[in-house]
């Protein structure tokens, strides 16, 4: 009988990505500049496009709500949950690398990458444990 | 215990996981793959440098974006084209005064933007960085900030888009010029098929919108000077002036001037600039500079400007790099206390103030050049980023400048019509008709360069000592509308100073 310990993890590292991204989109949309500032993000020409990007992630980021209560009834969102972050973490080190993105970018790159790259390896540990409410012993 | 039916049996997400382990490990594979061709084929990474001095000579300003040229291609035209290059010019871009450093792919003021292939543009060191030597033997001495006396961007861009005119000019021709020469990449025989008919029409169509600068009538820029403003009217702001049904008026298309030295900023924060003091901030006055190079409002690179922004704000003027007679440039100190203190010093009431015309009396053709729709086209131009101007005015003079580094800024005045302090502290009746431009030779003893001093006759010049002229250098003709070299003459600018109390003046000047 498994005791389900990695989908507890997995709950909680989709929290801390939460908190990560509100992290972002609360500045992001309220004080652009401020997040600008932090971390040599990069100085934006206009601000309309940053703020544009925070509204999306926030509706990203409820997504993540479903999923923690329940990752296997919505399973294709919790695939893109931890997916979509690797994209991201990938978009900002290639840019770092590659397309001319500020150095600070590599902060969001390492976090992105590091966090959703534990959250595939948890996942994978997950779906092995398999659905607690399917009701097979 | 019942199974659900509606939710997933272990062993199907256990496949999920099989299936989940399998793509991942697929796509990391895709991943390092996708990074390997964008590490050789880079969609946007500008050359980077890690010293200050060296991202200023070389970095990006976004200039090279969309507006760079392939820099293979510029660095071959002109050993292809040497027809278009200035007579007895070598074949590379020295030819145009351009600074090459040793090891280096390109001189000082062209960055590099990799884009698949590498592009190249300039950026503000291109104007900004210039040499001395004390003699034709000696090793030049290259200085950030200081302007760029030998370079001619006239001559530049009148040779880029001659090649541009040329039947020649095509992507077989490069193609096969590069090959011949063994840097043909795989790469570039579809991108030059491409980009070589896209890059000629660029050109020509720059060429077309400015072609006012290439009528015969038109003064030449010569090395070491600039139109600032005028290639905007119908370039950049094209748009606005035809929305505004403006036309320029033929008298305000010959804003030529001396470029100006660009160190020691943070005093001059908040101080009026330009030569004709029409706006107070630092940042406004190196963006409006990074548009007048080729940039792209949407297209700057935001950082790579800053961080030259925050390295100037404290590059100190050069030291005077010969010999200084103490005791002359102590007696010059209260001339210069006396005479000059109240409108050059840094905090003194008139520094950064704009001298009305009528006052200093020098050639008007700049201030003519700055009008006041060129100023809302500006401002809507840059309008809705966080740098767009504000602080743009039109004047009526020219502005009082700070003297820090003043011995590596001859030719003087705006337009750099005064060859060496010692001439412009002479009555402008006095002063030179005609000098040689472009020389790098200093001249310790009038502080400025040692170029010959010309007077007009017939079709062409004579020398000091009654020779025709039949020297290498360009001449500045002061009888050239934008050219003359009056004003800033009289008791109040010095020209009554005998000659011991100039001598005494310049090697005060030079400690500055």
């Amino acid at each position: 009988m498994p005791t389900y310990r990695a989908l507890a993890i997995f709950r909680g590292l989709l929290f801390l990505g939460l908190l990560l991204n509100a992290a972002f989109f609360v500045p992001g949309l309220f004080a652009p500049r401020v997040l600008e500032g932090w971390f040599d993000f990069g100085i934006t020409n206009t601000v309309h496009w940053l703020q544009n990007v925070s509204l999306l992630l926030i509706i990203v980021t409820a997504m993540y709500i479903p999923v923690m209560r329940d990752p296997f009834r919505y399973i294709f969102i919790t695939y893109l949950a931890v997916g979509g972050r690797f994209a991201a973490g990938t978009l900002f080190l290639w840019g770092v690398w590659f397309m001319d993105y500020p150095q600070g970018v590599m902060t969001l790159a390492l976090g992105d990458l590091t966090l959703s790259s534990v959250q595939a390896f948890v996942l994978y540990r997950v779906l092995q444990d398999g659905d607690p409410d399917a009701g097979w012993s | 215990m019942m199974t659900r039916l509606d939710r997933y049996p272990p062993p199907e997400t256990r496949l999920f996981a099989q299936k989940l382990r399998n793509r991942g490990v697929v796509i990391l594979g895709l991943w390092g793959l996708a990074a390997l061709i964008l590490y050789t084929f880079p969609p946007d990474r500008p050359v980077e440098r890690d010293s200050e001095v060296d991202h200023f000579y070389y970095g990006s300003i976004g200039s090279d974006r969309t507006g760079g040229l392939p820099t293979k291609v510029l660095l071959l035209l002109p050993e292809l084209f040497p027809e278009y290059l200035p007579e007895g010019a070598p074949h590379d871009l020295t030819a145009f005064g351009f600074i090459q450093q040793k090891d280096e792919r390109l001189p000082i003021g062209f960055s590099i933007r990799r884009q698949i292939i590498d592009r190249t543009q300039i950026n503000c060191a291109a104007c900004h960085t210039g040499i001395v030597r004390e003699s034709a033997d000696s090793a030049p001495m290259i200085l950030p900030g200081m302007p760029a006396i030998t370079v001619d961007l006239h001559s530049f861009y009148r040779f880029l888009f001659d090649v541009a005119a040329d039947d020649r000019f095509t992507a077989r021709t490069i193609i096969d010029a590069l090959d011949d020469r063994g840097t043909l990449g795989w790469v570039d025989p579809v991108v030059y098929r491409v980009g070589i008919p896209i890059m000629r029409d660029a050109l020509l169509g720059r060429e077309l919108r400015n072609a006012f600068l290439f009528q015969p009538t038109y003064t030449p820029f010569l090395p070491g000077r600039v139109n600032t403003f005028d290639t905007f009217k119908g370039d950049q702001f094209r748009d606005f002036y035809a929305a505004e049904g403006v036309t320029p008026d033929p008298d305000e298309m010959f804003g030529i001037v001396d470029f100006p030295a660009v160190w020691n900023q943070a005093p001059r924060e908040g101080m009026w600039l330009h030569w004709d003091a029409n706006q107070s901030s630092v940042r406004e006055r190196n963006f409006s500079a990074a548009i007048g190079a080729g940039t792209l409002p949407h297209e700057m690179d935001i950082d790579a400007l800053l961080r030259v922004e925050a390295w100037l704000r404290d590059l100190p003027p050069p030291q005077y790099p010969f010999a200084i007679d103490e005791t002359l440039a102590e007696k010059g100190a209260g001339i210069y206390a006396a005479r000059c203190a109240d409108c050059h010093d840094f905090g003194s009431p008139l520094i950064g103030q704009a001298i009305p015309l009528a006052d200093i009396g020098t050639d008007p053709y700049r201030l003519w050049s700055y009008t006041d729709t060129l100023r809302r086209a500006q401002i809507d131009y840059t309008s809705g980023y966080f740098w767009e101007f504000q602080t743009f005015r039109v004047t009526d003079g020219y502005a009082t400048q700070p003297l820090d580094g003043i011995w590596a800024r001859a030719p003087y005045l705006h337009n750099g019509a005064v060859p060496s302090m010692w001439d412009l502290l002479s009555p402008d009746t006095d002063r030179p008709v005609a000098f040689e431009v472009g020389v790098d030779i200093y001249d310790q003893q009038r502080m400025g360069f040692q170029t010959a001093r010309l007077t007009p006759t017939g079709d062409g010049f004579v020398t000091e000592g009654g020779d025709a002229y039949t020297g290498p250098n360009q001449l500045l003709d002061t009888r050239l509308k934008g050219n003359p070299a009056t004003g800033h003459t009289g008791p109040r600018y010095g020209t009554d100073l005998d000659h011991a109390d100039k001598r005494a003046l310049i090697e005060y000047l030079k400690t500055k």
